[in-house]
């Protein structure tokens, strides 16, 4: 119970984050809304390849500190076709809610969707959009 | 030669004589999106960084050398070339080949290899010069060594010569494994310079882009029908993508898991399962030191591929060009000609596929008339081979000349 307690006041004391890398959001990033933080996705190269390796600079914009969610996973699929990459894209963690994911690559034309999951305060959450790959 | 022209100057004049009525198709902005993505033809040279006698023309003219050096084989009678001839697209014209023993797969064609990002039917290899090696060791193939590959190399004059001449003014390597490799890297470098002829459907692509009516015209309604297919209700085109006509990736297409043996016996042949396996032990990957550039883009998928129990049974998507050359058809050559490709697809066994594999194959329930306009389509994208077969004539010569 106290530490509950204290979890909540930490959630309403400390600022939200990180502010600055969150302003300026480029105009060809992927912006997903989520229910209690936004996430900005950006490709490298851009726009997404189709049948080449790519990478995405992932950064979480105002999400509170305290309940920061961890990013533990990038994967996509294709919804119609029921299966997803042959790659496993990897996580690397660059600063607080902002990370890179390598290896992903688009394999077949048509609808991909993207799923980034999350976890925070032990809770998972998924965010993820559709994409078009041409 | 000659005969390959008059058969395709009949498949589509008999294809366009069944179907004179029927008007060429209106292609939509999908279609014609995926027209373009086709060519253009040929492609760009890009050399492959990790191999540094790519695009060497020093190189080109060793591996030239090798490709039809037998003595690369246990018995001193198997080349590379006998199970890629010239000719035959550089593929042998069996369903199965036969090495020191009778091999599982058939033998693909090598034009336009070095498109591709995986080589073999399983991916087991990550550059063309991996894929060389291969062949040479296994004990069923080539069943060369290591050693007896860098002996030839030191002891044959007019190879040690060529040698000399690709390693471009350096020491020529003295350990085995390095010779080995480096005869390895010049096949590839060869192998680089194979690639298909353009076709009419090139030249339909491109008038297709320079809105060309007269030059459309030209290439058969039939064809164009096919295309349409293809790009259309078909969905080939969402694996055989791109200038090669291939994603260069994996997919079972619902043929039988089993291989028979002579004696009767069967065996499960596991395909990209076990490919992804074979490639991540092999110390001649993109990630082992023999990689002359470990930063590069290609290195990724290599990193980043994992297995998966949908990749029992897949098999690389071929290129489709210079197809007519290359029967019999498909990794197991259970397919003697292209029609019987066609129908497999029309008639697809839909239990056989996995449950957990790519959702959008179904059979596509052809008609006679949509048969012979895939056909048609199909056969467009194979012009004379006379040409490459010539330029592999002359390196030959080349390297005889400049080391006799």
């Amino acid at each position: 119970m106290r530490r509950a307690l204290f979890l909540a006041a930490t959630l309403l004391v400390l600022p939200v984050l990180p502010a600055a890398a969150c302003e300026q959001i480029p105009i060809a990033a992927r912006v997903i809304e989520g229910p209690r933080f936004k996430l900005v996705v950006l490709s490298d190269p851009m726009p997404i390849p189709l049948n080449a390796p790519f990478a995405f600079d992932i950064r979480l914009c105002d999400a509170r500190m305290a309940e920061l969610p961890r990013l533990v996973r990038v994967d996509a699929w294709m919804p119609a076709h029921r299966h997803g990459m042959n790659y496993a894209p990897s996580l690397t963690k660059l600063d607080w809610g902002h990370y890179r994911a390598e290896g992903l690559l688009l394999h077949m034309p048509g609808e991909w969707e993207f799923a980034f999951d999350f976890i925070a305060l032990e809770r998972e959450e998924q965010l993820s959009f559709r994409f078009d790959a041409q | 030669m000659m005969l390959f022209r008059v058969w395709l100057a009949l498949l589509l004049t008999v294809t366009a004589c069944r179907a004179q009525a029927v008007e060429p198709p209106v292609f939509d902005a999908t279609q014609l999106r995926l027209i373009r993505s086709f060519g253009p033809w040929p492609p760009a040279f890009h050399p492959d960084t990790g191999n540094p006698l790519s695009g060497r023309p020093s190189a080109v003219l060793l591996g030239a050398a090798l490709f039809g050096e037998p003595r690369l084989s246990k018995d001193g009678g198997i080349a590379c070339q006998s199970c890629h001839q010239p000719q035959q697209g550089w593929s042998d014209g069996q369903a199965r080949s036969r090495g020191l023993e009778r091999l599982d797969r058939n033998a693909p064609g090598l034009l336009d290899s070095r498109l591709q990002r995986w080589f073999g039917w399983d991916g087991a290899s990550d550059s063309l010069w991996a894929a060389a090696i291969r062949p040479i060791l296994d004990p069923r193939e080539m069943g060369g060594s290591v050693v007896a590959t860098a002996t030839l190399l030191r002891g044959d004059p007019v190879l040690a010569c060529l040698a000399g001449h690709a390693a471009d003014g350096a020491q020529l390597a003295q350990n085995d494994e390095e010779l080995l490799v480096l005869a390895a890297r010049a096949l590839a470098a060869f192998q680089e310079t194979l690639v298909s002829p353009r076709t009419a459907f090139d030249d339909f692509r491109d008038a297709v882009l320079a809105g060309d009516r007269d030059a459309m015209a030209r290439y058969p309604a039939s064809a164009q029908r096919g295309l349409a297919l293809f790009t259309g209700r078909g969905q080939c085109a969402t694996c055989h993508s791109g200038p090669a006509f291939s994603n260069g990736e994996f997919h079972d297409t619902g043929l039988p898991f089993f291989i028979t043996d002579a004696d009767g016996v069967r065996r499960v042949d596991p395909g990209r399962h076990r490919g992804i396996a074979r490639l991540k032990e092999n110390p001649f990957n993109r990630l082992g030191r023999y990689n002359a550039d470990p930063g590069s883009a290609a290195v990724i998928p290599v990193r980043h591929v994992v297995q998966q129990h949908r990749n029992w049974g897949e098999f690389k998507v071929p290129t489709l060009r210079s197809l007519l050359f290359t029967a019999p058809y498909m990794h197991d050559g259970s397919k003697p000609d292209l029609e019987s490709v066609v129908r497999h697809y029309s008639e697809l066994d839909e239990d056989r596929l996995h449950s957990d594999g790519e959702a959008i194959l179904r059979p596509l329930r052809l008609d006679r008339q949509e048969i012979d306009d895939l056909l048609a389509f199909l056969g467009s994208l194979s012009a004379s081979l006379d040409a490459p077969a010539a330029d592999y004539a002359a390196r030959r010569a080349d390297a005889r000349r400049l080391c006799p």
